[in-house]
Order: structure tokens, then C-alpha cells, then sequence
């Protein structure tokens, strides 16, 4: 297990299909990795694995979205809460809106998509590789 | 009964000026800078440009005009040479940043006479290159890289509304239709157009509740305002307009937050610009909020206390936030009607502040003038709640 949990040791641990977030000593859940307790403010914080499981809050259609995205519009952008605690944003994979809703299972899930191009001024290097957060719709 | 403040005047505003907003081809962002200056400066005889000690400009993207450092270059081709002309930065509320820094140059007793500004120069880019501008406003590495925008962050909040609190997209509509009504006969104001609430519902989707005509347009804009120490305001003008609170708060991303119904940021300001104006919220005789997007609007409405949480939505369809009804919002037509040069905003809500308080009053199209108004609140944010800066004015007339 990783001792520090910066982005790029999420993101690096996330690629070996793991979702990593940080807990402290009061039991409150943290993800994204932070410097302190989401809830508390604690900085005695631990690493621990999660199971990735969790529920659709909220969500939306984009339509519109940024150039530097891969995924092609529309594509659903959803807020999860994991069920150990702690809130996930990412893109729900395969979406059909009609099945999705308030309190939807869902399973986070890591994959590799790169940009099409990279003409434009972006930090290239540290995001060469990296995956990002997807949900797959739990049967 | 509306309750004048008794409070004391912490900088006072002696004039002001705006670029008109809009897709401003053939003018670069200084120029329109330049534009709001000419305004600032023509209104106010009495000020001359040797009596300026400090320039802050709130832009948010340099990316746009690929150029940093421009409030230096702002200051020094309008020939006001070597004042330090220094960038504030905020996302959205840089403008309102910009203002409050201002302030406190002021208030230490640093400066007389400040020049507040912003200024965003947006049309130089593509829709979904502004797009991808603008997500630099979010956090990049969990919420950019993971195909969130501004819209799309604004719309989990507009759908999570309307499931606990059954707000309707028509509900939604209703602050673009009032918004869209005021701004008509805004000179300064991009979108002047009457839109119906058929209107926006059938514009086209950009992140699902929200459609086109519930967000407020990419535009190019400038503003400035001069502020002084309230003891020398009457040196410069018979009619100065007083800030008499001003707070701010931030918050962290929306991901680590349990609360996505409304913003922290908003209350904490709003409350603390309240206390040091030892007034409340219905005292205001006018409000210009932060409705980059319409649901924006409702959120403000129950964060800033006009009703209760989840009553949003109802406040619109009751007419009350209408010009004539008991607390107008965004005479101005809000940044939904004049468009939204992203760090502009803030000193632009100001800039309508300032003339529906003081003798610019007379100019405002009735349509859009709020009668004898005294007092007046605005609210402007960052992001989805990531920063908010709150200041409260008075007439002095």
C-alpha cells in the first residue's frame, strides 16, 4: 500500500484497478486523496482500499463539453456516493439516461483515455497514462 | 419596513464605468478596459488620473489573449504611469475580489484613491475551447480530467434541487425570463431579447436540466470602479455611493462536500457583510446575484435568507424578486442577460449598484429602475460556491 497518497500515487494505483482513499482517525472517509480529513480536518490520515461500489446522487446529460475531454457528448456525468462514505465524480460508461437515476448502483472503474490532440498548452507530463474515474451501471 | 443602515462607510464609490458587454470583435481586452475608463472618468470631472494611487484588475484566464500581466499594461497606456496595477484572481468573482482588494488597500490607510476593475476577453476562442478555459476553474486532476465542466457542475446541483425540493425546470425558466426582461433596456447588457418560458425550455440541452437559455452568455466585457476614503468622496462628487459591508468566503471542491443543495460560501458572506451593515436581507432595496446559471439564482435566493431552503423556486413564480416587486434582483438583467465576462461580473454588478443608488439613477430605463432605492446587496461566486464575496452599499442622497 502506498504511505502517501498524492494524485499521482491514486492515479497510479488506480491504473492496477485499485481505488485508494484516505481514513482518519475519527473512521471519516476521504476521496480524492486531500492533505486533511474532508469531515474533521484531521491530518492523521491512513490509507485504505475500497470496494469502488456505490449510488448515484445526482447526475446530468453533457451536452456541451470541454475540447480537452475525449469522451464524445453527450455523455453522463454523475456524483456517487461510495458505501463506505465518501463522494466519487466521474463519467458512467455505456450510458443510457433511461437507466439511470437517484440512487442507481453503480462501480467505479478506471480506464486509459487519451486526448485526441495535444495542441495546446496542458501539464502533458504528468497526466501522460493517467486513467480516469468511470461508473459501470451495477446489474 | 426597510431599515437604514446607521453603519459607517468603510470606502466609498465616487464613479464608475462599463464596457458594453458582448462578442466585441475589433477590441482587445485593454481597449475594453480602456472603454470602461473613458466612462469612469468623463462622469467624474473631479477626478483626475494624478489623484489614483493603486489599480487592481480582476481577470480570471490569460490564456484567452495570451497575455499575463495586464494590469500593468492597463495602467500605463491610459497614462496613469507607475501605480502598482496588480491582478486578482478568483474564477468568477475576480471581479468582486478585485474590489475587495481595493478596500483593504484603503481601509489600511495605504491609498486614497483606488481604481477597482476587471476585465475578460472571452470570443477570441471556440465554444468548447472557452469550455475547456473555463474548467481550469475546477479542480483539473479529479474533476476536469474526469469530464466535469462549469455547467455540468451547476446542473448536478440543478437536478439534486428539483429531487428534494420538487423545483421544475419551468421554475428554472422563470429567473431566465425575469433576468432576460430586465436587461432589455440595458445599454451595457449582451442578450437583450425577451425570452418566454417556452423559450428556454426549448433551447437546446448543455448539461441536462439546464439548456442554452439557462446559462448566461460567453461575452466580452470591462468594468472599473473608483474607490476612495468616505471623508474625501464629496472632493469628486455630490452623490458617492457607500460600501458599508463587504466579506468573502471559500470552500473546498464540490466532491468533498455532503451538501450540494447550496453554498456555504454564500452564507457566511452574506451573513458577516449583514452584520457589519447592521442590516438584513430585506432591507436591501435590491440585489444583483450571481446567475451564471438560472439555478444559480434560486440557490442565492435561499442562502442569502429571502426564503427558506427549498423555497426557492417558489420565490421566482411569486413575482416578489421582480422590479416591482418587495426585493428586485438583478435589475441589471443579471449576468444571464448582459452575458458574463467571467471576472467583469463582479465589478458589473457593482457598476449597476452604483447607478441605481446614486444620480446615474435617472438614466436607468424605468423599466428597469428600482424607485428611490437606498440600499442594495451583491453576491458574487466563484465557481460552484468555491469562493463568494458579498458587499452591501448606501445611497447617499
Amino acid at each position: 500500500m502506498v504511505e502517501k497518497l498524492t494524485v499521482d500515487a491514486f492515479y497510479r494505483e488506480a491504473k492496477a484497478g485499485k481505488l485508494l482513499g484516505l481514513k482518519c482517525d475519527q473512521g471519516h472517509l476521504t476521496v480524492p486523496p486531500r492533505r486533511t480529513c474532508r469531515v474533521c480536518l484531521s491530518a492523521n490520515l491512513e490509507v485504505v482500499e475500497l470496494s469502488g461500489k456505490g449510488k448515484i446522487i445526482t447526475y446530468t446529460d453533457v451536452y456541451s463539453k470541454s475540447r480537452d475531454y475525449p469522451m464524445n457528448a453527450p455523455y453522463t456525468l454523475a456524483f456517487v456516493n461510495l458505501v463506505e462514505g465518501a463522494n466519487v465524480l466521474g463519467v458512467v460508461l455505456n450510458s443510457d439516461s433511461s437507466k439511470i437515476s437517484y440512487g442507481r448502483d453503480v462501480r467505479v472503474k478506471f480506464q486509459v483515455v487519451q486526448a485526441a490532440s495535444a495542441d495546446s498548452i496542458r501539464p502533458i507530463s504528468p497526466e501522460k497514462e493517467r486513467p480516469r474515474i468511470f461508473f459501470e451501471l451495477s446489474d | 419596513m426597510k431599515k437604514a443602515s446607521s453603519a459607517k462607510a468603510l470606502c466609498s464609490i465616487v464613479s464608475a464605468g462599463c464596457a458594453v458587454y458582448g462578442k466585441r470583435d475589433g477590441f482587445s481586452g485593454r481597449e475594453l478596459f480602456n472603454e470602461a475608463l473613458d466612462e469612469l472618468f468623463l462622469n467624474c470631472p473631479k477626478l483626475e488620473k494624478k489623484d489614483v494611487n493603486a489599480l487592481y484588475v480582476g481577470q480570471s484566464f490569460e490564456i484567452f489573449e495570451h497575455q499575463a500581466n495586464t494590469p500593468t499594461g492597463f495602467s500605463n497606456n491610459y497614462g496613469l504611469p507607475n501605480i502598482p496595477s496588480v491582478r486578482v484572481e478568483t474564477i468568477s468573482s475576480s471581479g468582486a475580489s478585485s474590489l475587495r482588494q481595493g478596500m483593504l488597500g484603503v481601509l489600511s490607510g495605504t491609498f486614497d484613491v483606488v481604481l477597482c476593475g476587471a476585465v475578460e476577453k472571452m470570443t477570441t476562442l471556440e465554444t468548447p475551447d472557452v469550455s475547456e478555459v473555463l474548467s481550469m476553474g475546477s479542480d483539473r486532476p479529479f474533476e476536469a480530467w474526469n469530464g466535469c465542466t462549469l455547467p455540468a457542475l451547476n446542473a448536478l446541483v440543478a437536478r439534486e434541487h428539483m429531487r428534494r425540493f420538487g423545483t421544475t425546470e419551468e421554475q428554472l425558466a422563470l429567473v431566465a425570463v425575469k433576468n432576460h426582461r430586465n436587461g432589455f433596456e440595458n445599454p451595457k447588457a449582451f442578450l437583450r431579447k425577451i425570452v418566454t418560458v417556452k423559450d428556454v425550455l426549448e433551447s437546446r440541452k448543455v448539461c441536462t436540466p439546464l439548456k442554452l437559455l439557462d446559462c448566461s452568455p460567453i461575452a466580452d466585457g470591462a468594468s472599473c470602479l473608483a474607490i476612495c476614503k468616505p471623508e474625501m468622496a464629496r472632493m469628486y462628487t455630490d452623490s458617492p455611493v457607500e460600501i458599508i459591508g463587504t466579506a468573502q468566503a471559500s470552500d473546498c471542491d464540490v466532491v468533498f462536500r455532503d451538501e450540494l443543495v447550496g453554498f456555504k460560501t454564500t452564507r457566511i458572506a452574506a451573513k458577516k457583510a449583514l452584520e457589519m451593515a447592521g442590516q438584513n436581507i430585506f432591507d436591501m432595496d435590491l440585489v444583483e446575484v450571481h446567475d451564471a446559471f438560472t439555478i444559480n439564482e434560486i440557490v442565492a435566493y435561499e442562502d442569502l435568507g429571502m426564503c427558506a431552503k427549498g423555497d426557492g423556486g417558489k420565490l421566482i413564480e411569486s413575482g416578489e424578486t421582480k422590479i416591482d416587486g418587495s426585493i428586485p434582483v438583478n435589475p441589471s438583467g443579471g449576468l444571464k442577460s448582459k452575458g458574463h465576462p467571467i471576472a467583469s461580473s463582479g465589478i458589473g454588478q457593482a457598476y449597476e449598484v452604483f447607478n441605481q443608488l446614486g444620480e446615474g439613477a435617472t438614466k436607468i430605463a424605468p423599466s428597469r429602475r428600482v424607485k428611490d432605492a437606498k440600499s442594495a446587496m451583491t453576491h458574487s461566486m466563484g465557481g460552484a460556491g468555491l469562493d463568494v464575496s458579498v458587499h452591501i452599499f448606501r445611497a447617499s442622497k
